[in-house]
């Protein structure tokens, strides 16, 4: 035995001497035992309304505690939490807020929901299942915001306390992955189909970035994966590009490309397609797949009007996709 | 097809990891599944990812008695056998 371990939580399955650390830089081999340098520390703790996740069929309106370690297992160079995201626990100050302290913070601050969030929560692993579990047995709901690069056996683990989930699905190209992301593109996808199945409400964002992946071609293949595999009724975000981390060279996004995606899925079949970090003409509305009367119209992150009662639609009675039991209480 | 059997591989060590233990280290059922895995995987080397890299133990210490990193003990990973 040479002490060297093996870390088998996501993909990239580091092999790591003793004293070395994976390249997630939060995962560390000390003397044979693998060590998380983040536990109970996180270094970016906010309340945040669900949409921002986002999350638009989950519970509309709700406000989620909402933490982050540092760390990340992949490194998009389009990144726009890249302090935290790419920083080595050393490199940013954290909060002290073991699991018991994130469930009591979010109660006293009435959130029915903690996310999981902003960098990316499989490297936080042990923290982000053990804060779920209690936050599970508390009555709160938990949301992973995630890239979804990990390995089925951690997520069968992790999910069984999910509620819902945003998966980034950053492109159809395995190429892209590897290229701009540090990563590959099939562990993603199979991620999305096993939270699915797991029963977790899940959302799809894909980042639109100019020249990279905006081929309209690429966004249809996007959109017949998710229909194939998730149905026509998961939404699909489709979200505006700013110039960040090391894509500085790039423009962002033109509104135009938004919405002809937008377009685009919806005429594959997707029911509920959204642009985000963008105001466009419906990017932010929710209508009704079979009568198409106005649901929900979001200013920002604020709803301004709701037209779902029972989870229905209030016109045809049709049933809408979504976990809204939280805003029929309200 | 690699891709399909490492699934496979990772789902039955879920199965095999299930409850409050942890999921690392010393268990025979995982020696073997990680031996399988590094087959399946071929090389270990993928340059398109950050770095492994070496971390200074003594600034790490100092860094856990400041409160600014934690030691707390990881799952899912196994012991490798170099032999």
């Amino acid at each position: 035995m040479s002490n060297s371990v093996q870390c088998v939580l996501c993909p990239h399955l580091c092999i790591l001497a003793p004293g070395e650390r994976g390249r997630c830089s939060v995962r560390l081999n000390i003397d044979g035992e693998l060590i998380s340098l983040v536990y109970g520390l996180p270094v970016a703790v906010h309340i945040d309304p669900v949409e921002k996740k986002p999350l638009f069929h989950f519970m509309p309106g709700i406000d989620v505690f909402s933490i982050a370690t540092a760390g990340c297992n992949l490194k998009c160079e389009f990144c726009q939490n890249w302090e935290i995201s790419q920083a080595a626990p050393e490199d940013v100050t954290p909060y002290d807020m073991p699991p018991e302290a994130v469930v009591e913070n979010a109660l006293a601050y009435g959130c029915s929901a903690i996310a999981y969030t902003y960098t990316e929560p499989v490297v936080y692993f042990e923290y982000t299942r053990d804060c779920a579990r209690l936050a599970r047995a508390a009555g709160i709901r938990n949301i992973l915001v995630t890239a979804g690069y990990i390995n089925p056996g951690p997520l069968s683990e992790l999910s069984e306390y999910i509620d819902a989930a945003n998966v980034d699905l950053k492109s159809m190209s395995d190429t892209y992955y590897r290229n701009i992301c540090g990563g590959t593109l099939q562990p993603v996808l199979d991620t999305i189909i096993q939270l699915k199945e797991s029963g977790t409400w899940v959302e799809i964002t894909n980042l639109i970035v100019p020249t990279l992946n905006d081929d309209p071609d690429e966004i249809d293949t996007l959109a017949r994966w998710v229909l194939d595999n998730t149905g026509s009724d998961t939404p699909l975000h489709f979200s505006r590009f700013f110039p960040m981390y090391r894509l500085m060279d790039l423009p962002p996004t033109p509104l135009d490309t938004l919405q002809r995606a937008r377009g685009r899925a919806r005429d594959i079949g997707i029911n509920y397609v959204y642009v985000g970090n963008a105001v466009t003409p419906e990017g932010m509305i929710t209508k009704c797949p079979e009568c198409g009367k106005i649901l929900i119209v979001r200013h920002g992150y604020m709803i301004t009007e709701n037209n779902i009662l029972n989870g229905n639609c209030v016109n045809c009675s049709a049933p809408i996709a979504g976990v809204w039991d939280e805003m029929e209480e309200q | 097809m690699k891709t399909v059997l490492l699934t496979l591989l990772l789902l039955a060590g879920s199965a095999f990891s299930e409850g409050d233990e942890s999921h690392s280290t010393e268990d025979s059922t995982h020696t073997g599944l990680f031996e399988l895995i590094m087959e399946l995987t071929g090389s270990t080397v993928r340059s398109w990812a950050k770095p492994i890299e070496y971390v200074n133990m003594d600034r790490m210490m100092e860094l856990i008695e400041s409160g600014l990193v934690s030691f707390h003990k990881a799952d899912w990973y196994a012991v490798v056998d170099d032999e």
